[in-house]
């Protein structure tokens, strides 16, 4: 939930209508995730990354919301080969590594990343409120989209509570240990943190009924969308349609 | 009979049992300018709340003739305008067009009149060209004025402000000042709640003790000179006025009570002059 992922920048990602960008690139990430082939997993994993340049979001960003997603999907990484039965690639007394575990863990490693890295693209590149309008656009109901659109100031607003929370506890000599203090030092913070984040939230929702607000969202601007929009959409259709076919290809040629 | 607020008897408490206004009325006239003064905690925030059916206590509450009561709260919010205290409470939208653009979506505004009001309300407190910053990379001096124009965006006949300039510097207060003055001019009702006592002058004809309850209402140039009045609540009278009262207790000035800065010369004029 990074405002300035978007702010300041702009690429042909950006710029496109943001409808057209989650219909195709969900296509794209259904498609690379539905792969069986290593290698065509690894030509979706290098389309992701190309995504990724291509939308210009600074890579500590982008690195940054890997870094879960990696430590996720290693353990596949590092477990499948010792446990898939199959031909053994090496063996030593009673640990066999096979070569269909790491051909399986690869995979899954792989097209996990491109996915998140693919999600980023589509979801990343524009204010968070404007994929949401989109959403319903799309024809999600507008409750869901409501709760998608607040939960994501009020994760704001608690990530902003949390930060001043701990701000002010080491500003007055804290440091953590680990003693019972400690414990309920971070017990009474944590306390804090929910009273003040639920009082603020009650102050923030007075503060939207003072405007108007009515328990729905007021309609977007309609936007039109444009040739350019329509055919970036294309391509990407294409190319997501392109890996399957590849993939019988390969298929037919065994 | 043609009140922009009229509250009679108003009295509320918070859940866990502060009272934090008791038997509360006055009166304002269309138009016209009213600050609200007191020491923290003295109930002004809460009285303000009010003036937009935000909470509701006992008592009666009024605005442009109508009750502030469930069938007529979204007339009252097309009317009143709210600024509160924390611009961050305010702002909750990705972009700062998104944000100035709520409340006259919500009103179900033509696309053409949200642009045209966004505009506006950006133009005239000075934010135009940050249309697409994310509120929350503002510095607090932006985000102060920007909360300002999500509620003008609305084009209120009323608006209210919990200590609009409050933590400004001195020349974004001073455009502040001006905008409100301007605002005042075209006809909008205002009602605020301050700390700064210098200011009052320039930002209102009214002014409203309160602590908790009513302790004094009356024109400003007549309740900001009582010394005794204003230090019972902790606070103290405008430099100028205070001078000035000082050396008429002296015996060294007996002309009207200068609040501004033309009118403090003009009383130096006089005392040199009587001196001669
Ligand atoms: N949400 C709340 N829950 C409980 N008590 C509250 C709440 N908000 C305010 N109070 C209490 O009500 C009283 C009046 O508070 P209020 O915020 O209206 O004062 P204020 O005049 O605006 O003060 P300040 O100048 O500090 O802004 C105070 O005693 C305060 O502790
Ligand atoms: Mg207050």
């Amino acid at each position: 939930m990074n405002p300035e992922l978007f702010a300041g920048q702009t690429s042909i990602i950006h710029v496109w209508d943001p409808r057209a960008r989650i219909v195709s690139m969900s296509l794209l990430i259904v498609s690379i995730t539905s792969l069986q082939s290593l290698y065509l997993a690894l030509l979706g994993f290098a389309l992701a990354l190309g995504f990724l340049i291509i939308s210009r979001i600074p890579l500590k960003l982008a690195l940054r919301s890997l870094k879960w997603p990696v430590l996720f999907l290693a353990p596949f990484l590092l477990i499948l080969p010792f446990t898939v039965q199959g031909d053994s690639e090496l063996s030593f007394s009673f640990i066999a590594i096979s070569h269909q575990g790491m051909a399986l863990g690869a995979l899954i490693f792989l097209k996990g990343l491109a996915a998140v890295a693919l999600a980023q693209v589509m979801l990343g590149c524009c204010p968070f409120t404007a994929s949401a309008l989109a959403l319903r656009d799309l024809g999600l109901p507008d409750t869901l989209v409501q709760i998608f659109l607040f939960s994501y100031r009020y994760i704001d607003l608690l990530s902003q509570e949390l930060h001043s929370v701990f701000r002010s506890i080491s500003a007055r000599g804290f440091e953590m240990q680990s003693s019972r203090r400690t414990a309920r030092v971070y017990g009474n913070a944590f306390g804090t943190l929910l009273l003040r984040s639920f009082a603020r939230s009650e102050r923030m929702f007075l503060a939207m009924l003072s405007r108007g607000y009515y328990g729905q969202l007021p309609p977007g601007a309609p936007v039109s969308m444009q040739l350019a929009d329509g055919m970036k959409g294309l391509t990407v259709v294409a190319i997501a349609v392109a890996l399957k076919l590849l993939e019988v290809k390969i298929w037919t040629m065994q | 009979m043609d009140y922009a607020v009229d509250v009679e008897n108003l009295s509320y408490s918070y859940s866990e049992g502060t009272i934090a206004l008791q038997s509360v009325s006055f009166r304002l006239v269309r138009g016209g300018s009213l600050a609200l003064l007191g020491p923290n905690g003295a109930g002004k925030s809460t009285l303000l709340l009010h003036f937009n059916g935000l909470i509701s206590g006992t008592g009666s509450v009024r605005i442009l003739g109508h009750e502030v009561a469930k069938e007529n709260l979204l007339w009252i919010r097309r009317n009143v305008g709210m600024v509160f205290q924390d611009p961050d409470d305010q702002l909750i939208m990705p972009s700062l067009w998104e944000d100035v653009a709520f409340g006259p979506r919500n009103l179900g505004q033509s696309d053409e009149e949200v642009e045209k009001n966004v505009s506006w309300a950006l133009q005239v407190v000075g934010l135009a060209g940050l249309e697409e910053r994310s509120p929350q990379s503002l510095s607090f001096g932006q985000k102060k004025r920007a909360a300002l124009a999500t509620a003008l965006s609305m084009r209120p006949k009323i608006l209210v402000l919990d200590e609009p300039t409050s933590n400004l510097d001195p020349r974004s207060r001073r455009d502040v000042v001006a905008l409100l003055n301007d605002l005042h001019k075209s006809g909008v009702t205002i009602i605020l709640s301050t700390h700064d006592v210098n200011l009052v002058p320039l930002l209102a004809d009214e002014v409203l003790l309160l602590n908790r309850e009513v302790i004094a209402m009356g024109k400003t140039r007549e309740i900001m000179r009582e010394r005794e009045l204003l230090q019972e609540q902790g606070l103290e009278m405008p430099l100028f006025a205070d001078l000035f009262e000082e050396l008429r207790d002296e015996g060294r000035f007996d002309g009207q009570t200068p609040f501004i800065k033309s009118e403090a010369k003009a009383a130096l004029d006089e005392i040199s002059f009587t001196r001669k």
